[in-house]
């Protein structure tokens, strides 16, 4: 039986783009610029290019889940980015909601 | 780092105008600082091939600057057809596209009440609905095929080569710029923009209805419209076949001044022939009543007679324009 490669990236983007929101928010519970919290989602295995990450930093700020703030750190001005107040809280249901997945599938994949 | 800016600059002209900079500002830090972290890994500088996957990493321009919006529409009927990244953009042609159709069409309308031909709102709305559903399917189709190619092939895109991305430009000694590389986005909007006009002026020639909608019953195109038909699709087909080259072959800047000159100068004589004509609108009523509606049409072709001055001035402009970037060109 033939794989359609087309179809399986569909789907598999489709699985990791919720999870990559979940994984921006728990990597900016402490503060980071764009270039260092990819670096860092990259070595826990999440890798996110540029084009997306970025652009994904913007929208969860106007959705009122980051803040952030220009700093110059090594002669250089950065845009650092960290959970805000309401992103704590999402994240934390959003986290309670994803162990809740997991736990069902896992159930489901054993049964 | 003239690779950077001139993917900055590409990416920023797709951008929202009130958050261009500050995006381009954090999108230039985190690019340079990526760079600078590998010639550190590396203990030397970046070679250019280098530097290059770094840029290409972070997207084509045109897919990039479309997430940065916060607009998300995209038009789909039961797949998707037209993207965010490219919605904002189809969306500026199509407004473009109907808002200069429905101008003219008002234009007439109130043309044809002013001197008291019967005008209603149903033969308005008609010749708006008939320009909408030829100009928004054309266009749709164009986007939908666009669309395709980019999320088949979203790396499919060379940072050296721009179209891709313009490098800088120089200015041609005033307001005008000249571009040593055409845009890509650019050579995409002016094919599709002269694919609709093609189709559009088909309609128009095949039936006065397409442009009067109702008001067809007693207005007509004089027939000097008909004698620059085909010089007007030619003219037409000319730039699409240059913007098709240019989509491919972004360096050829020249050839497009060239093509363009050309473009102008035919469009200049097309101009100069239907002024000649002096009646390009008549009325299409019984022989008996023309004397009573003459003074009537005199005041629309009055205005068709500004109009087309109006654009012979911009074509001897775009002329002027055209010549001066090929001497700049060829300075440089």
């Amino acid at each position: 039986m033939s794989v359609d490669n087309g179809l399986f990236d569909n789907l598999r983007n489709e699985l990791r783009r919720g999870s990559l929101v979940l994984a921006v928010l728990t990597q900016l519970r402490s503060e980071q610029y764009g270039y260092t919290l990819r670096k860092a989602l990259a070595e826990h295995g999440m890798s996110i290019d540029e084009g997306t990450l970025y652009p994904l930093l913007r929208r969860l700020e106007s959705q009122g889940l980051l803040v952030s703030e220009w700093r110059e750190e090594e002669k250089r001005n950065k845009r650092f980015y960290r959970l805000s107040a309401e992103g704590k809280l999402i994240l934390k249901q959003l986290l309670a909601e994803w162990r809740s997945i997991d736990s069902s599938l896992n159930g489901i994949l054993k049964g | 780092m003239e690779l950077v800016d001139r993917y900055l600059k590409t990416v920023g002209t797709l951008l929202p105008k009130e958050q261009k900079d500050d995006i381009l500002r954090e999108l230039s830090e985190n690019i340079r600082s990526e760079m600078e972290d590998k010639e550190m890994e590396l203990g030397r500088p970046l070679t250019e091939t280098e530097q290059e996957a770094v840029v290409k990493r972070h997207g084509n321009p045109l897919l990039v600057a479309g997430r940065y919006r916060h607009d998300q529409r995209s038009v789909a009927f039961g797949r998707q057809w037209i993207g965010p990244e490219l919605f904002p953009l189809y969306m500026k042609i199509l407004s473009f596209n109907l808002g200069l159709a429905s101008l003219v069409i008002v234009a007439l309308f109130t043309g044809l009440f002013a001197v008291g031909k019967p005008v209603t709102l149903s033969g308005l709305v008609q010749a708006m609905l008939i320009q909408l559903v030829i100009q928004g399917g054309i266009i749709t189709a164009i986007f939908a095929a666009v669309n395709t190619q980019l999320t088949k092939h979203p790396d499919r895109w060379d940072p050296r080569k721009p179209g891709g991305i313009p490098p800088p430009q120089f200015d041609a000694g005033g307001a005008t710029k000249c571009e040593v590389r055409v845009p890509r986005v650019e050579s995409i909007a002016q094919f599709i923009i002269l694919a609709a006009s093609v189709v559009w002026l088909r309609a128009t020639n095949a039936s006065s209805h397409a442009i009067f909608g109702a008001a067809a019953s007693v207005l007509s195109l004089s027939p000097a419209w008909h004698q620059v038909y085909w010089p007007l699709v030619m003219v037409a087909i000319v730039g699409m076949i240059q913007s098709a080259i240019n989509i491919y072959y972004p360096a050829w800047a020249r050839f497009r001044s060239w093509t363009q000159m050309g473009i102008n100068a035919a469009g200049l004589a097309i101009v100069y022939f239907l002024i000649q004509g002096r009646a390009w609108v008549t009325l299409r009523v019984p022989d008996g009543t023309v004397d009573i509606h003459e003074h009537s049409l005199a005041i629309v072709n009055q205005s068709i007679f500004y109009g087309l001055l109006i654009a012979a001035l911009i074509l001897i402009g775009l002329l002027i324009m055209n010549v001066r970037c090929l001497v700049h060109m060829k300075d440089k």
